[in-house]
């Protein structure tokens, strides 16, 4: 047990936060995928943040609360975007988004 | 040597006039409304002269966080200049729709103190403060006609993908501070040879994460969707804000922090670029929508620019490695002019709200407007890269870079996509002066403000096609900073 095991969770996390933004096809649901991503981001810098014997100090601590920061400012803009298209539409489902083609 | 504030005059000013327009905007009547125009485009012109006050300082500041050097300079004036066109360009279209323009010029300039910062970074967590300071005011413009289904659709498709992307970039900025120990670009240059496996997927990360802001093929899915769904002249901006803000992103990442081991993923840089340009031109061939059509062309356009990065990485000679640096500097202020013009053209055409901006809505063009009709003629021809216009430049630095790096056979695709990209760009001045007229034509947008912002990009066009030493002259200073 070790850096590894946490690298390992934070792998497994970005991977199911990735296949869920790939396989998922409700909006809101894709949102939440991203940020199951962006926590698994999280865990890996908070990780190599605690194993880090080269470096005395906190980057990648402080670059976790930075992410946080930017996580929720993000979901913010992503909810609001979520709601207008919700009006328009009646619908969260992305594949009935199609009227943009040539 | 200048004291940590004094060196971020630029980014000071920038947010004091953010803040400034958000609250002037609050007290104005809605008859008053326009005033924020002018507020705004004279506050970015001082923006503009403050980064002149910073020009040669070249230094760290902020314990190692932040670096002002000519480089940073450069973008932000370039920003600067894309900033004031959005600005001028907007206005008129926005009111056609009784869209606020307030909140407008606040999201734009949000997203300009966004690429300002991202251009100064010299810091990975700056790096990815100062992307996503300036991509989420752009998904809030993509998506800003919020009672229109297309807006709707490409703001929310930029933002998952963009989101999407902003995961994977921050991902592999994870593990390169993981393996180097370090968030400093500077010391992160080993992250190649010494990383292993796991410092080739870090990379991978960081190379998928900075090309999907770029739109490279084959990372561009977002970009016909988002560029087509937003108001009109708000596309030209999206097409050439963030680019420029990605091209920054990649220069910093790749030329500050793994400029070195260039030799190493030169190959993967060259290889984007030509499916990037080829894959753009190929599609942009079948569009019949006007706006669609560009938004492919600039995907086409950011296949060039990585042209360029691809010869800083080859090239060994230091004197020819810039010369990468100053074809990208180049292509994408040269770039940033003509293209947010060409999308303004487009939303001229769109003053009835139900047209589309199709192909048709320009035939005949030069017989009703013979002016805007010259006026598109020339951001056409620059865009394809024909003298005398700074696209020709462009074009031109770029290929003479590649040719010196030694990699000619780029500079050959470069030169087969431009006559591939010449169909589609001439095909429009075929129609603006070989056909006639439709029956009911769409009502041209004939507002003095618009007009203005056009005749000034067009001889912006035109003058540094004619006289290019200045603009040159400042892109060598500019690229002398970074090595």
């Amino acid at each position: 047990m070790g850096l590894q095991a946490y690298l390992i969770v934070s792998a497994m996390l970005f991977g199911i936060g990735m296949f869920g933004f790939l396989a998922r096809r409700n909006a809101i649901l894709m949102l939440i995928s991203i940020e199951l991503m962006l926590n698994a981001v999280n865990l890996s810098l908070v990780a190599f943040n605690a194993y880090d014997y080269y470096s005395p100090n906190d980057t990648g601590a402080i670059f976790a609360l930075l992410v946080m920061a930017v996580a929720a400012a993000e979901a913010t803009v992503g909810l609001a975007l979520v709601i207008a298209i919700i009006r328009t539409r009646q619908t969260p489902e992305v594949d009935e988004y199609s009227d943009l083609k040539e | 040597m200048v004291d940590d504030l004094s060196a971020i005059l630029p980014e000071l000013a920038l947010t004091a006039l953010v803040l400034a327009v958000l609250t002037i905007d609050l007290f104005l009547r809605r008859e008053d409304k326009w005033l924020l125009t002018p507020i705004t485009v004279i506050g970015l012109g001082f923006v503009g002269y403050t980064c002149w006050t910073v020009w040669g300082v070249n230094q760290t500041v902020f314990a190692g966080f932040y670096r002002v050097d000519d480089l940073s300079v450069f973008f932000k004036v370039a920003t600067v200049v894309i900033g004031i066109l959005a600005a001028l360009f907007a206005p008129s279209y926005l009111a056609q729709r009784k869209l606020p323009l307030g909140e407008f010029n606040v999201i734009l300039l949000f997203s300009l103190s966004g690429m300002f910062v991202l251009a100064s970074s010299s810091d990975l967590i700056t790096l990815f403060i100062g992307l996503e300071l300036m991509v989420m005011p752009a998904y809030l413009l993509a998506g800003f006609h919020k009672t229109d289904r297309y807006s709707n659709e490409g703001g929310l498709k930029y933002f998952l993908l963009g989101s999407f992307a902003s995961a994977i970039l921050l991902f592999g900025i994870s593990w390169t501070y993981g393996l180097t120990h370090s968030t400093r670009l500077s010391e992160i240059g080993g992250l190649l040879t010494d990383g292993g496996a796991a410092g080739l997927i870090a990379i991978a990360m960081l190379t998928v994460g900075s090309t999907f802001k770029a739109a490279a093929v084959p990372f561009h899915y977002w970009t016909p969707d988002a560029y087509q769904g937003a108001p009109t002249p708000l596309t030209g901006f999206l097409s050439v804000g963030p680019k420029l803000g990605a091209f920054a992103l990649l220069v910093r990442v790749f030329g500050d922090g793994l400029g070195l081991s260039g030799a190493d993923w030169y190959g993967v840089m060259a290889v984007l670029a030509v499916l990037t340009m080829t894959g753009g031109n190929i599609v942009a061939l079948a569009q019949t929508n006007v706006k669609r059509m560009l938004a492919y062309s600039s995907i086409a356009h950011t296949g060039y620019i990585l042209a360029g990065l691809a010869a800083f990485a080859h090239a060994t000679d230091p004197g020819v490695r810039t010369q990468g640096i100053e074809a990208i500097l180049f292509y994408v202020l040269g770039y940033g002019v003509m293209n947010i013009a060409a999308f303004s053209v487009v939303g001229m055409l769109q003053r009835d709200p139900r047209r589309f901006g199709g192909l048709s809505a320009f035939a005949g063009l030069a017989g009703r407007a013979p002016v805007l009709a010259a006026a598109m003629a020339v951001l056409l021809l620059s865009l394809t890269g024909i003298p005398p216009t700074v696209g020709f430049f462009a074009k031109l630095y770029v290929l003479v870079a590649t040719v010196d790096a030694g990699v000619a056979w780029l500079a050959v695709a470069i030169a087969l996509n431009a006559a591939l990209a010449a169909f589609y760009y001439l095909r429009v001045i075929v129609y603006m002066y070989m056909r006639e007229p439709e029956a009911d034509p769409a009502p041209i947008d004939r507002s003095p403000l618009t007009a203005f912002a056009l005749a000034l990009s067009v001889a912006g066009i035109l003058l540094l096609g004619l006289f290019p030493d200045p603009i040159i002259s400042f892109v060598r200073a500019s690229a002398a900073g970074l090595l």
